[in-house]
């Protein structure tokens, strides 16, 4: 995501004594070392989601037919729990957070992409001058004094011109959303039922609709093989020589465990619980859904959880089928904080339980997440809820453990607290 | 309102926890008038002259104001005050010009900002003045005095809030009894249950803590309602017809307010974690620290209240002469009365070259305490006959605040 944590930004700092000497226990090392090896894992096979939604857009662009749409949106639906799981893998890792932006920014001003509907987007916004850019119709833009030449659409355009043009966040030109919004469109139904209805006939050269199919062809191609592209720059940061792994495992071991901890707990907190949950509940705001055009916000923040889960027990089922193990932090703080290992294992599935009710609330077709939301939503307000105090108690668990292993945490309040100067700056 | 609302999101706890997530998010929020598809955004104006908190308080500093050619600001964070001399609105205006509007409303009027030049302790030094054209409503009343307030920065504002008020009363009653030339006034504020409170937030210490301070500037600022100032048309007078008829947002939403209770908890959540920026440390500080006590600028700008790095201000409020004068009361304060601005964190802003007082017209921290006059006249005339290596060291000492 590419809002910044800030509040509560789980920043530990080593101060680590004895976790060597238990004989059952992994050692820190062994930890470490497998987390890098979960890390490769699931990042290979967020790629290989990646590829297989690459494959269902191209064929939909050679056939562009409402079958096939449907066969690509179901594509990115599919791909989207291979990279939520590795979400727990992006606070802590610098090099994960670097390329993140690219890949999982949210949320975004669509209008600076293609066409949108004023009556519901608005006309302009203060602070996003390309707020209705619509690159997909306009091949020359002007971004401040900078004229962009987007006759033709390329990756090049989208990553250097476009993403975050104008130094604006919310411009979000590459990843996961703005493919989303290409093959969905907008969702007007606000807190209603039902998700954006984009035809196919937007890409049909002989039918287009909308104007400017060729572009728009363009720009979705270009998009989705920007996101192979960087999802493979992400998995290679978890090979034998990769930038993520050789950064953690040169770092002191206790520091390794610091690190892993810190994704966990800043992506349980801030993160999920704070940004993407409560905000949203608090505003009853059917734009702050994380997958807010496809209507697969249940499945984003399910698969968070999965994810973290899936690394707290170094325990994973790979896109393959098969399983992934190894030494964990579950069982290291086992031998060396039992208890509060203990409930930190209970909090987990707790929380599962809370995500896997709002998913299965979503799937039935009973209450689309964006319904959950809506004022006046008792049931949904408070499967949501369930939620975000489910994670802010797994959060406040992993905080437990972490001091439990002689790891010294400094819960931050605000980001705000180290640089004042970020509090303005989405 | 009760007070209890505002208390209940300040508890730590879990119904607190990521309160400063959220409340971070709501500074950074741009909110757009009704009726929009995003109720939840809307209920902004009708007048406003901001859409959002960081639009004026830029990472929650004191914003760098910019004008063009014809004066008028081409950056927020500059607002102009009406009030008549006894502290009322104007009729028709209210209590600010907002200089935005939403579609089908007219906006009050164009600002634009003229310099006034004046001989201060010797020295020429210009102020801001705000001329105001077009005003769309006719006149103002003719009594309406005019005056700029620059949005103050939000560093630190947890330590003012914790401030007990004894502990206000109690140094105001020892400047009275010290008889000395500094006699400051508690700002006296019943709240709504009727108990005598100390305010202490805003230029003129009129609001007692940061919940109310937050309702007042989404109100003024961007005419948004909330438990504490619950007219869903912000500033609009009966005098603006267009204005009171024009949508209001918030029906869509729990309460019958555009920004309820639970928003002003988070955000005064996330304004309690911004600390203090550090100032730029000098060997010549701690020489200027002797000399700023000796002056008696410690008189008033004291560490007495605590505070980490110490607020330096006594919360109270001050008659700071002619000069300075807003030309109007304000609460319970008088038209040249102000709150002891807090000085901890000067050096950040000495460091950005921000605009200092409340109009932001000293340019510099010398020109700020030159303005000085009333009550710190002697103060101000003792830094004038010190030597200059003095007043260079004490000027090094605010700059490591």
């Amino acid at each position: 995501m590419k809002r910044r944590l800030s509040t509560s930004t789980l920043a530990l700092v080593l101060g680590f004594a004895g976790l060597s000497q238990a004989a059952a226990a992994p050692t820190a090392e062994a930890v470490v070392a497998s987390y890098a090896d979960l890390g490769r894992a699931m990042y290979e096979d967020a790629l290989a989601g990646a590829k297989a939604l690459q494959g269902a857009v191209d064929a939909f662009l050679a056939t562009p037919n409402p079958e096939k749409l449907a066969v690509a949106r179901k594509a990115w639906i599919d791909a989207r729990p291979w990279y939520q799981q590795t979400e727990g893998f992006r606070f802590g890792n610098a090099a994960v957070d670097a390329l993140e932006g690219k890949v999982n920014a949210w949320p975004l001003d669509e209008g600076l992409i293609d066409y949108v509907d004023v009556s519901k987007y608005g006309e302009t916004n203060e602070e996003n001058p390309l707020y209705r850019a619509d690159v997909i119709a306009h091949p020359k833009l002007k971004v401040g004094k900078k004229r962009i030449d987007a006759r033709r659409i390329t990756k090049k355009l989208l990553a250097e011109d476009l993403q975050e043009a104008g130094g604006v966040e919310a411009n979000v030109a590459t990843g996961w959303h703005a493919i989303e919004f290409l093959l969905w469109g907008q969702d007007l139904n606000g807190t209603g039922p039902g998700a954006g209805t984009r035809p196919a006939s937007d890409y049909d050269l002989a039918a287009c609709t909308h104007g400017n199919c060729d572009r728009r062809r363009a720009y979705l191609k270009a998009a989705t093989d920007l996101l192979v592209d960087d999802l493979a720059a992400m998995a290679a940061l978890w090979k034998d020589d990769g930038k993520a792994r050789r950064a953690l495992t040169k770092k002191p071991a206790a520091e390794g465990l610091a690190t892993i901890f810190t994704g966990l707990g800043s992506l349980s907190y801030g993160e999920l619980a704070g940004e993407r949950m409560k905000l949203g509940l608090i505003l009853h705001d059917p734009e702050e859904e994380h997958d807010c055009f496809s209507d697969n916000t249940h499945n984003s923040h399910y698969y968070d959880q999965a994810g973290m889960t899936a690394i707290w027990r170094a325990t994973y089922t790979r896109r393959d089928g098969t399983t992934f193990t190894g030494a964990s932090t579950l069982d290291l703080a086992r031998e060396k904080a039992p208890e509060a290992a203990t409930k930190a294992d209970a909090l987990f599935d707790a929380t599962t339980a809370k995500m896997k009710a709002i998913k299965d609330t979503a799937d039935s077709g009973r209450m689309a997440y964006d319904q959950m939301i809506g004022a006046g939503n008792v049931e949904g307000n408070a499967l949501v809820q369930g939620g975000v105090d489910a994670l802010v108690a797994q959060a406040r668990g992993i905080e437990a453990v972490v001091s439990g292993l002689g790891l010294k945490i400094a819960m931050e309040g605000s980001a705000s607290l180290d640089d004042p100067s970020k509090v303005g700056k989405k | 309102m009760p007070a209890a609302i505002v208390v209940a999101g300040l508890v730590s706890g879990p119904a607190a926890a990521l309160d400063e997530t959220i409340g971070r998010a709501m500074f950074r929020r741009a909110w757009v008038p009704a009726p929009s598809a995003t109720k939840s955004d809307d209920g902004l104006g009708p007048l406003f002259d901001a859409r959002a908190c960081v639009a004026c308080h830029p990472a929650g500093d004191r914003p760098i104001v910019t004008f063009d050619r014809d004066g008028a600001a081409t950056t927020r964070g500059l607002v102009v005050r009406l009030a008549r001399p006894d502290g009322a609105p104007d009729p028709v205006y209210g209590r600010q010009v907002q200089h935005e509007a939403a579609t089908g409303v007219p906006v009050e009027a164009m600002i634009a900002v003229a310099p006034d030049h004046r001989s201060v302790a010797g020295r020429r030094l210009a102020r801001p003045v705000a001329r105001l054209a077009d005003l769309a409503y006719g006149p103002l009343a003719a009594d309406t005095r005019v005056s700029l307030r620059l949005a103050p920065p939000l560093f630190g504002l947890a330590a003012i809030e914790d401030v007990p008020d004894e502990a206000i009363r109690a140094l105001a009653a020892k400047q009275a009894a010290a008889g000395g030339e500094v006699r400051g006034r508690v700002s006296e504020v019943i709240d709504e249950t009727g108990t005598p409170r100390v305010g202490r937030f805003g230029f003129k210490a009129q609001q007692i803590d940061l919940g109310r301070q937050t309702a007042e500037a989404f109100s003024t600022d961007m005419g948004m309602s909330s438990p504490w100032r619950p007219a869903a048309a912000g500033d609009c007078t009966t005098g603006q017809p267009a204005c009171r008829a024009a949508p209001q947002g918030a029906p869509d939403r729990a309460g019958p307010h555009e920004i309820d209770a639970a928003i002003v908890a988070s955000i005064v959540a996330f304004l309690r974690t911004l600390p203090v920026p550090r100032g730029t440390a000098s060997a010549e500080a701690g020489k200027g620290e002797r000399v700023f006590v000796a002056v008696g600028c410690a008189a008033c700008h004291g560490g007495d209240l605590g505070g980490a790095p110490p607020l330096r201000s006594d919360l109270l409020l001050h008659d700071l002469g002619e000069g300075l004068s807003s030309g109007h009361g304000e609460g319970s304060a008088g038209a040249r009365e102000w709150r002891t601005a807090p000085l901890a964190g000067l050096g950040h802003a000495t460091a950005r070259a921000a605009g200092l007082l409340h109009d932001g017209r000293a340019r510099t921290v010398e020109e700020a305490i030159l303005w000085h006059d009333g009550e710190a006249r002697g103060a101000r005339d003792r830094f004038v006959a010190r030597p200059a290596a003095d007043r260079r060291a004490l000027l090094a000492f605010l700059a490591s605040l």
